[in-house]
């Protein structure tokens, strides 16, 4: 995964589980729990899916392991890094600015 | 079904299976218990979803594991770049008993083919010309051709030729 403003746009299940980790740390089911809750169910990653976007943010330095006293081989806890804050940062701003843009075009279409 | 997933798993390369391989079936157990109030719909729906994830994902990380291995960086290394080792080529190798092979099956298939024409009387037959013979000939003399070619090559680098490649341009002294 690219580390810099080329990797945007993201794509949708890259940006819940960036969503879902930029409140706190969690495990793979808090994860599709929560995606699933913020997307009011319509969106339902499937682990393979939700895994392949942890491995490639794991090696973008995007998230981490969290270390956990507890944490076991089938249980691992997952937080964004700085880096990975920082683009999701740049990612919400740039929709902001797409949904301006939008928004003004459609008004004057209607006006 | 956990068992179906442990097996699906195997579809990915090694390394993401024993850096998220247990994970991924103890959050596959949670999911799967957290649906099975939902109905057998919802059911059916959870299973389709990932185990067709699981096998896209695989597929995902095979394709990147490809590309991120030094294939192509040996591909593009062996392609571009001049070597002053001589190597029988691994892959003429290879393709040498591969025909070799297709050759021999080719004898044997012809062999027992046989060409019923109608102007010839009921029962007698026509056996193929021996053509798959003439092809395995053609096969064994360009093997031949090719070990000799093989063992000049050899021969040269034995007397040391290759060695000119590594010499160093050495300005004139005045």
């Amino acid at each position: 995964m690219k580390t810099d403003a080329s990797s945007l746009p993201l794509s949708e299940p890259v940006l819940l589980i960036l969503l879902s980790l930029a409140e706190q740390p969690r495990h793979g089911y808090s994860i599709l729990k929560d995606i699933e809750d913020m997307s009011g169910g319509r969106v339902m990653l499937s682990t393979g899916t939700l895994y392949g976007a942890l491995r490639r943010l794991l090696e973008g330095k995007w998230i981490e392991r969290f270390e956990e006293e507890e944490t076991s081989r089938d249980r691992q806890a997952y937080r964004l890094t700085p880096a990975g804050r920082s683009h999701l940062r740049m990612e919400v701003a740039r929709m902001k600015e797409l949904t301006r843009w939008a928004g003004q075009r459609i008004a004057r279409k209607e006006a | 079904m956990a068992t179906l997933y442990r097996w699906l798993l195997h579809l990915y390369p090694a390394d993401h299976r024993l850096t998220f391989g247990a994970e991924m079936i103890t959050v596959f157990r949670q999911a799967r218990s957290g649906v099975q109030r939902r109905g057998p719909a919802a059911r059916v729906t959870f299973y389709l979803r990932e185990f067709a994830g699981l096998v896209r994902g695989a597929l995902d990380e095979r394709a990147r594991a490809f590309v991120a291995s030094s294939l192509w960086a040996v591909i593009e290394e062996r392609s571009f770049v001049m070597r002053s080792q001589f190597r029988f080529s691994a892959t003429a190798i290879l393709f040498m008993v591969l025909s070799f092979v297709a050759s021999v099956v080719a004898i044997l298939t012809g062999e027992n083919v046989i060409i019923r024409e109608a102007r010839l009387p009921a029962g007698m037959a026509l056996d193929l010309p021996r053509l798959p013979r003439g092809i395995a000939m053609f096969f064994l003399v360009s093997c031949v051709a090719g070990g000799i070619g093989w063992l000049v090559t050899f021969l040269i680098r034995r007397t040391g030729v290759d060695r000119l490649s590594k010499l160093q341009n050495v300005p004139p002294q005045c």
